[in-house]
């Protein structure tokens, strides 16, 4: 149905066929400017680093542009920082730790481009009361992580399971014969969520699971919406040989609270297709929160817990099935 | 003023007042009713036997007078018992005849067309009606009137003709959609013999599914809607059909660029029967078959592959008169376009078996279905009904279909069903008043998108997938009140309220609809009008598309989904002179509420249960001020319309809930239309437009992913992943487009033959091929003239110059 959809939009625009086109390139060139591009994900306790590029135009190549000698300075109240220049158009400011409630404001200049900023703050730290891990007999594994929301304002929450995972691979020689090695690869868990922490359900599937490509694999992202000021148990389900690494035998438990900015921007990620040229489809504005420019400025602070797997991984049970 | 439905106590109040404010309007109207006897009656065309509507009736003793309704009928009290009446009509005699009245009585008018005045000249009678009323923001128009345009393909069309009056904007470039005073196209409550048609596009637009030769006239209403129309937010476009003619045989026929048409119409009995019959339908599909035949054979031995376009539609008509006080009308309108590919071929992957026959069909087709079966009665001299049945159905259809060992089909729908029934009242208890009440209750099912695959294999089994969204039904009960009434010799106005309720899911909502206009004579030559008016709209149309696609979807107010709401005041003057000259000037300001769309990058297609999560809703603001000039009489006819105007939107969910301007707020716009008349048998139409240009959202910066530039790789210095580039585009219609403007030049040359009256139809649009922009995109590439990597950006026109030629027939 997707294929007959593009034909309706084909002979929608039947037209066109009969059309002509004109080059108006000058016209852009002469008109448009352009922008920095800010983007930054400033963590609770860490050093502020973003990154600058530069937009590119109606009639420039695309290219990507690291800008390394901008003006970029960093406020929180009366404090202001400069942030220093480390190349690959990254900007960072080693006298400054950032402080979960604390607002900072980000002020970039220089560059031929018009000034831009951006202000965030850093959310306090996301509070994990309890966490339980239980293993039963089937060797099915059960997560319970009880999450202590304020009754402040919206609050949004990313959760992931990373962990180095034991990956078997088979090769056979030249005459047949069946061997086996193993690679230790550092991933994020896929997971299965069991309670309904989601902004939407059924088929939308939104802020379930998105998965950008090489930076997480797998990643639930939702909001408190459905449990704001209360204690909430997130429960994921699993089997243990889904997390299995005999080497390196612990999984990290994360759970990271961003602000809203970051939340709008994947959501308008989700809807937004690269590939969708067509003129008479409203195409999809990707969420910016940054003054005269693009790109985003988010915040985040960030709760890990390691866990020891030890005690699950050398099971009887479990090692007599990785033999088979 | 639309609110859920609380509780029973709640209803019975607002009935309570209801109720009050009927008994008090007709209690005034009793008192002041104080005359002696009624003439009543109706207007007939004599030689064909249709009746005529807004036909001027007057005395010239008493002074008094008023019109035929849409049915012809007419009510006049008079306190003297010898009157000398006038009875006159565009493009007719006048009729005149003397009366000694010693009681109420029936005068039926049977008019005769006069042939030695020119059609357009009359058309000064039809302007003096539209001056002395009290409705404003309402342009009439007939079919003559549309078929003096240019054509595009050489198809006449309703729709473009209503293009060129102020106040509403037309949409892209050669489309037939109208958006009326800021409104969208959906807030067009569109009514074919008074049943609502639900999508009035053929070819996605291109044309209108109004044939031309079937139409008698139709009647847009922009602001202060009398209390009868309810149901949409911006525009009513009331389009009546000929009712077939009751005395003798006509008909006309033509044939076009892209498509034939044929009109038949006469008695089946002679002055108590007749019918109305019109057909078209494009023949592109049948003329392209021998070619790809050719093409077939020469290319591909082993495949028979088609594909085609077509569209029809067809307008019949019944017309029966049971007497002078009883008539029977059953109409229908049928329309369907279909895009298909079919392909027939051989496969031979089956190993160690003969190579079996696939045939396959594809496709897509969308269309309406009207009928209407209405009955009209004159109780007596002061009361006039008209009873309605009538259904309306749209539906899309996207199919596939395979005929092999393995039979499967798979086809996805959604539409939108209604049936009504309607009770109209007109009560004119003096010359003063003119009351109209009435009822109607609808029941409406909206399918707004299912998905069934069926599949049969042999010697394996068969079965059925089905999934999508349930049909909703719901229900609603629509009642009015209006008077149209005199306040001495200068003011005239219209009172009307009409209350809605509309139950959905158990859910009830109520609407209570104030509406007045009214109307200041200061001179027999100049006039003041304003109106106000509240609406309310149940039905909303789902797009996230820029123009109409078939796959646009009809749902209801929902308990997340509330009641589309606006307002809308309006002031105007209107000046004309003696030589056939009218000025008018109105200023208007709407507001809406509850507007609703797609969410940015939704799917076209809904087929699943959550599609209300899906839609986002927000208000708009529309304000303007329309000029129009008209010249009604002499050689040279026709009009000047401009409008300046502002038109906004503004949704949460949209521009980071910032406004931002309509796509069709188009700040200036004008047309100026021209017929002249350069010999008995030679007409010519010109059109000029030129309007701001649209809005548009279009790209205009490019930048990576923040994201993923945050892990950018240190050695190819790229973010990782891939689609790392987000295409930015402006501001939600941030992008104005060059202004709009081009010329259309048609002729017509008449020939009276020995039975038949023959016409050519020659003419072009957009003759001086204006190079109009529809849209503007990017494109990176190496180009040939430069031989190097290049972005470039180019502007696309859709029609740079069509001509047409067109053949008809009358007889």
């Amino acid at each position: 149905m997707k294929l007959r959809l593009n034909i309706i939009a084909i002979i929608a625009c039947l037209p066109i066929m009969v059309s002509c086109e004109k080059d108006i390139t000058e016209k852009f060139e002469d008109s448009q400017q352009n922008v920095f591009i800010l983007s930054g994900e400033l963590s609770a306790f860490e050093h502020p680093t973003i990154n600058l590029t530069r937009s590119i135009t109606m009639a420039q190549l695309d290219t990507l542009q690291y800008l390394n000698n901008a003006q970029v300075e960093i406020r929180s109240g009366d404090q202001s920082y400069q942030m220093e220049p480390g190349g690959y158009g990254n900007y960072t400011s080693s006298e400054l730790l950032l402080q979960p409630g604390q607002e900072y404001h980000i002020h970039c200049s220089g560059e031929e481009l018009p000034d831009a900023s951006a202000s965030v703050v850093i959310p306090v730290l996301p509070v994990v009361s309890e966490i339980t891990l239980t293993v039963g007999d089937s060797l099915d594994l059960h997560l319970d992580i009880a999450i202590d929301d304020p009754a402040t304002f919206r609050d949004y929450y990313t959760f992931y399971i990373s962990g180095w995972l034991m990956e078997i691979h088979v090769h056979h020689d030249e005459t047949g014969i069946e061997t086996r090695d193993t690679l230790n690869v550092f991933t994020n868990y896929h997971l299965n969520i069991q309670d309904s922490v989601f902004e939407y359900s059924g088929n939308l599937q939104r802020f379930q699971i998105i998965e950008e490509e090489s930076r997480y694999l797998s990643m639930v992202h939702f909001s408190d919406r459905l449990f704001n000021g209360s204690t909430h148990h997130l429960t994921v389900n699993s089997f243990l040989w889904s997390f299995y690494n005999d080497s390196i035998p612990e999984i990290n438990i994360h759970l990271v609270k961003h602000d809203e900015h970051y939340f709008n921007f994947l959501e308008s990620m989700t809807r937004y297709d690269p590939y969708n040229d067509l003129p008479i489809i409203q195409p999809v504005q990707i969420y910016s929160n940054i003054e005269g420019g693009f790109g985003l400025l988010t915040s985040r602070s960030h709760f890990t817990r390691t866990i020891d797997m030890s005690e699950w991984y050398y099971d009887p049970a479990l090692l007599e099935l990785f033999a088979k | 003023m639309s609110y859920l439905l609380e509780n029973a106590n709640s209803v019975s109040s607002r009935t309570t007042c209801f109720n009050c404010f009927w008994a008090l309007l007709l209690l005034g109207i009793s008192v002041s009713s104080n005359a002696q006897y009624t003439i009543h009656g109706t207007v007939y065309d004599q030689s064909s036997g249709e009746h005529l509507v807004a036909a001027t009736v007057f005395d010239t003793l008493s002074k008094a007078g008023t019109v035929t309704n849409e049915y012809g009928f007419f009510s006049l009290k008079t306190k003297r018992s010898n009157v000398e009446l006038n009875c006159s009509y565009i493009g007719f005699s006048t009729f005149h005849q003397s009366l000694q009245l010693n009681s109420d009585t029936t005068l039926n008018i049977r008019m005769n067309p006069n042939l030695e005045i020119d059609e357009v000249t009359i058309s000064a009678q039809s302007s003096e009606r539209e001056f002395q009323a009290s409705q404003m923001s309402a342009h009439s128009i007939s079919r003559m009137q549309i078929h003096k345009m240019p054509l595009l393909f050489g198809e006449t069309d309703l729709i473009k003709a209503l293009q060129y009056l102020p106040g509403v904007s037309s949409g892209l470039e050669g489309t037939s959609g109208i958006y009326v005073r800021g409104g969208g196209t959906d807030q067009n409550l569109i009514l074919l013999d008074g049943v609502p048609v639900y999508n009035v596009n053929h070819l996605f637009g291109i044309f209108s599914v109004f044939n031309g030769d079937a139409i008698n006239n139709a009647t847009l209403y922009k602001g202060g809607f009398p209390a009868r129309y309810s149901g949409r937010l911006s525009s009513v476009l009331d389009i009546q059909l000929k009712e077939g003619n009751m005395k003798e045989f006509h008909g006309t026929a033509s044939i076009g660029l892209i498509g034939a048409k044929l009109m038949l119409e006469g008695p089946i009995i002679k002055d108590r029967t007749s019918f109305l019959i019109s057909a078209r339908r494009t023949y592109a599909d049948v003329l392209s078959y021998p070619v790809q035949y050719l093409v077939n054979k020469r290319n591909y031995q082993s495949t028979d592959s088609y594909f085609g376009y077509y569209f029809y539609d067809m307008n019949a008509k019944i017309n029966h008169k049971f007497s002078e006080k009883s008539r029977l009308y059953l109409s229908t309108y049928a329309g369907k376009d279909e895009f298909y590919m079919k392909d027939t071929y051989l496969n031979h992957s089956m190993e160690n078996q003969e190579p079996e026959e696939i045939k396959f069909k594809e496709g897509f087709n969308w269309g309406n279905w009207t009928t209407a079966l209405r009955w009209n009665h004159i109780w007596s001299s002061r009361l006039f009904s008209n009873i309605t049945l009538s259904y309306s159905t749209y539906k899309f259809k996207d199919f596939d279909e395979t005929q092999a060992s393995l039979m499967r089909t798979e086809q996805y729908y959604s539409g939108i069903r209604d049936f009504a029934g309607r009770m109209d009242f007109s009560f004119s208890p003096s010359n003063k008043h003119n009351i109209r009440f009435g009822a109607k209750g609808t029941r409406y099912m909206f399918e707004p998108g299912v998905r069934i695959v069926d599949y049969h294999w042999e010697g394996v089994g068969h079965g059925q997938e089905k999934t999508g969204a349930d049909t909703i039904t719901a229900n609603q009960l629509t009642a009015y009140v209006e008077d149209d009434f005199q306040l001495g010799s200068k003011i005239r106005s219209n009172v009307g309220i009409s209350s809605t309720m509309f139950n959905v899911n158990g859910q009830t909502y109520f609407s209570i609809e104030p509406r007045i206009s009214a109307r200041y004579l200061i001179s027999h030559k100049l006039v003041v009008k304003a109106s106000y008016a509240k609406m309310s709209q149940h039905l909303h149309l789902l797009t996230n598309a820029t123009i109409g696609l078939p796959t646009d979807i009809w749902v209801p107010t929902t308990s997340t989904i509330a009641p589309e709401e606006s307002w809308q005041t309006a002031l105007g003057v209107k000046y004309k002179t003696n030589t056939g000259l009218n000025f008018s000037i109105e200023g208007f300001y709407k507001e809406m509420k509850n507007l609703v769309e797609y969410a940015e990058g939704e799917e076209i297609y809904l087929n699943d249960q959550y599609w209300e999560s899906r839609i986002i809703s927000g208000k708009g603001t529309a304000y303007g001020l329309e000029f129009f000039i008209e010249k009604t009489s002499g050689k040279i006819t026709g009009s000047i319309a401009y409008t300046l105007s502002k038109n906004m939107r503004q949704f949460d969910n949209v521009n980071n809930g910032e406004p931002f301007p309509y796509k069709y707020d188009r700040r200036h716009d004008l047309s100026i239309v021209v017929n002249y008349k350069i010999k008995k048998n030679i007409s010519m139409g010109a059109v000029w437009v030129f309007g701001s240009g649209i809005n548009v959202t279009t790209l205009d910066h490019s930048y990576y992913n923040p994201l993923m530039i945050l892990d950018h790789d240190p050695e190819t210095d790229y973010p990782l992943g891939d689609n790392h580039v987000i295409r930015n585009f402006s501001e939600r219609n941030g992008y104005k487009l060059p202004a709009y403007h081009r010329l259309d030049i048609g002729f017509n040359f008449d020939k009276q033959k020995k039975r038949v009256k023959r016409t050519w139809s020659v003419g072009a649009y957009n003759v001086y091929a204006r190079k109009n922009a529809f849209y503007i995109y990017g494109d990176q590439g190496y180009y040939s003239d430069s031989d190097q990597l290049e972005k470039r950006v180019y502007q696309v026109t859709l029609l740079p110059f069509i001509p047409y030629v067109k053949y008809s027939i009358r007889f």
